[in-house]
């Protein structure tokens, strides 16, 4: 296990850049998620933790050693890929062992390790089988195997999930978690699923078009994003976002065809054309409410039911409890409370706090 | 269809059955009995004036094999280089390998020969193989093959401790073994039908292949009183033979690696 380090690292591909500079420390034995757009960086990222890229600048250190020179094999890292990459011409057992074997790990050690691992992850049976015969779990699994057989520093996941149906996808998320939480070994998890993000980071690290925009708890991020683009990120459905107007009083937000907004204190700020966030469970049916939103789609999950309409000509989602009775074409009234919103420089997107 | 592929196959059977009399006049229907004894008299002895057929049949296998070998080592190994391996001129080495392809055989002839013949390559089992084993078409389908597998393979095996040349044998070469075997068949009867390249390259009659060697045959049996059709057709059957141990062979090994569906 080990801390890992980004000093200062970017990556340009050609005239592109793939990562602007990038700092970030993670201690021992947390669990980071990198989520953000496809084309964010957050696997080049990942890829140059592994080695498997060359940073164009910066210093990357793992356990307080400077590995940019190191090759992949140097680093004491193992990876779990997308489409899991597991070598098709080998038993699972062979699959587990390559890498041991390639260092030359005693005939013992090696069974001890498979042993082990397959107890955890429970692979026990298919230790003679091919890739071809097992199931998507269970390629995933044998993946995830082949990462803790080598007993890393660090583990690194690149988007691990995606390439499951929801269900398996949820139950391989719990797996992961409970791994980390018996190993204890440092990991960085990428992902662009906000979900995936949210229930196993420790931390999140939200990243937009090649740079970091958010660190923080899943938390942290969700009740304070840093801008506009953290905020509609994270959530599902994200934040609903108007642009408001700031009036003189630099606590009243005026948005088209609504009722304007009271601060509860007034915003340290010269801008006046803003964005205001409003998290769609935030949003309470009142029908004293002073808004008013015509219901264009309503969408039943069972716990929870979620109301699409418009407010003026601003889209907006409403996240009611239980089965909701308000149906497409009806008005309903909303109440806002102030301290719920969240408040964005429409110009440049970053969050100012009231 | 199969009646007409088989029919020439039938009448080679037939004439190299009989004695060269019966063949004289009317064209006998059902094969004699001297199958063996001529098979037998071409294989030891050969046609008056020839080698005999089996120095034929090895010096044929010699240059089909050594052709065979050395196109899939040559083309495998480049199609490897220009998949994996950033270098300078990558793409312009691959399109220069690929624009070879679209050249026929013949128009590179005399060049070949030339330089062969200033090696001293002549009449040798190097200059029968060595101009013949560079290959466009076996290297562009490794390469092709190649591309199909996910670049998550090699990233993984870097991981795991594999350099290069671990990553080919560990997992490029197990993983080829079914197009490997599809090309041996079709590079071995490639080589093995080659005519006009030993015939230009070989003067010496040792060298003589079985191809070249049949041709020869059918000029000098005609020139005979009675023509040997019965010899000459022997010495087909026997030619035919080798390819088609070939075809049946690696065709139950790259059908098996087809059924065992782990790609």
């Amino acid at each position: 296990m080990a801390t890992l380090e980004l000093r200062q690292v970017t990556k340009s591909f050609g005239d592109t850049t793939a990562l602007q500079p990038t700092s970030l420390a993670i201690p021992d034995g947390e669990f980071v998620v990198l989520v953000g757009p496809s084309g964010c960086g957050k696997t080049t990222l990942l890829r140059m933790i592994a080695g498997l890229e060359t940073p164009t600048g910066g210093d990357i250190l793992i356990g307080e050693r400077r590995v940019n020179d190191l090759e992949p094999s140097a680093r004491d890292i193992a990876m779990v890929f997308q489409n899991y990459a597991l070598y098709p011409h080998m038993k699972v057992r062979d699959n587990l062992t390559y890498g041991l074997r390639l260092r030359g790990a005693d005939k013992a050690e090696i069974a001890r390790r498979v042993q082990w691992a397959a107890g955890l992850l429970g692979l026990g049976d298919l230790l003679d089988r091919k890739p071809s015969a097992l199931s998507g779990g269970q390629r995933q699994r044998v993946a995830m195997g082949r990462a803790i057989v080598r007993e890393p520093q660090l583990f690194l996941f690149d988007e691990p999930l995606s390439n499951l149906d929801a269900r398996l996808r949820n139950h391989m998320r719990v797996e992961i978690k409970q791994l980390h939480q018996r190993l204890k070994t440092t990991t960085v998890f990428v992902t662009h699923d906000q979900v995936e993000a949210m229930t196993l980071a420790q931390r999140v690290v939200v990243m937009n078009q090649g740079r970091i925009e958010q660190v923080g708890t899943p938390g942290e991020v969700y009740a304070k994003p840093s801008s506009v683009f953290v905020a509609s990120f994270l959530g599902a459905p994200g934040m609903n976002l108007f642009e408001a107007e700031l009036g003189t009083d630099r606590a009243t937000l005026h948005i088209a065809q609504a009722a304007p907004l009271r601060l509860s204190s007034p915003l340290d700020t010269a801008e006046r054309a803003l964005i205001v966030g409003i998290r769609p469970e935030a949003l309470m049916p009142d029908d004293q409410g002073a808004w008013q939103m015509d219901i264009v789609l309503r969408e039943a999950l069972g716990a929870e039911t979620m109301l699409h309409g418009q407010i003026g000509n601003q889209p907006c989602v409403v996240r009611l409890a239980g089965d909701a009775p308000w149906h497409e074409g009806q008005r309903i009234g909303l109440r806002v409370s102030n301290e719920a919103l969240h408040v964005f420089d429409r110009a440049s997107g970053v969050r100012i706090e009231p | 269809m199969a009646t007409i592929i088989a029919l020439p196959l039938y009448l080679a059977l037939v004439a190299a059955s009989h004695a060269p009399q019966a063949l004289l006049g009317h064209f006998p229907l059902l094969p004699g009995g001297k199958l063996l004894d001529n098979l037998g008299e071409v294989l030891g002895r050969g046609l008056p004036g020839t080698i005999p057929v089996w120095r034929m049949l090895l010096n044929s296998l010699i240059m089909a094999l050594g052709i065979t070998v050395g196109k899939l080592t040559i083309s495998i190994l480049s199609a490897y280089a220009v998949v994996y391996f950033r270098f300078p001129l990558r793409m312009a080495a691959f399109w220069l390998i690929f624009f070879t392809l679209m050249m026929p055989i013949e128009v590179r002839f005399f060049p070949t020969y030339q330089i062969t013949a200033s090696l001293h390559l002549l009449n040798s089992y190097n200059g029968l193989i060595v101009p013949l084993i560079a290959s466009a078409t076996a290297t562009f389908l490794f390469r092709q093959f190649f591309m199909t597998l996910p670049r998550s393979l090699a990233d993984a095996a870097r991981i795991d401790g594999a350099g290069p040349i671990r990553f080919f044998i560990d997992m490029v070469l197990p993983l080829s073994r079914t197009n490997i075997a599809a090309l041996f068949v079709l590079v071995f009867v490639y080589g093995w039908n080659q005519y006009l390249w030993p015939l230009l390259t070989t003067t010496d009659a040792s060298y003589t292949t079985i191809v070249m060697g049949m041709q020869g045959m059918i000029n000098a049996g005609a020139s005979f009183a009675l023509p040997r059709w019965d010899l000459i057709m022997s010495t087909a059957l026997l030619a035919l033979l080798p390819p088609v141990i070939v075809v049946l062979l690696m065709q139950r090994w790259f059908i098996k690696g087809l059924t065992d569906s782990d790609k």
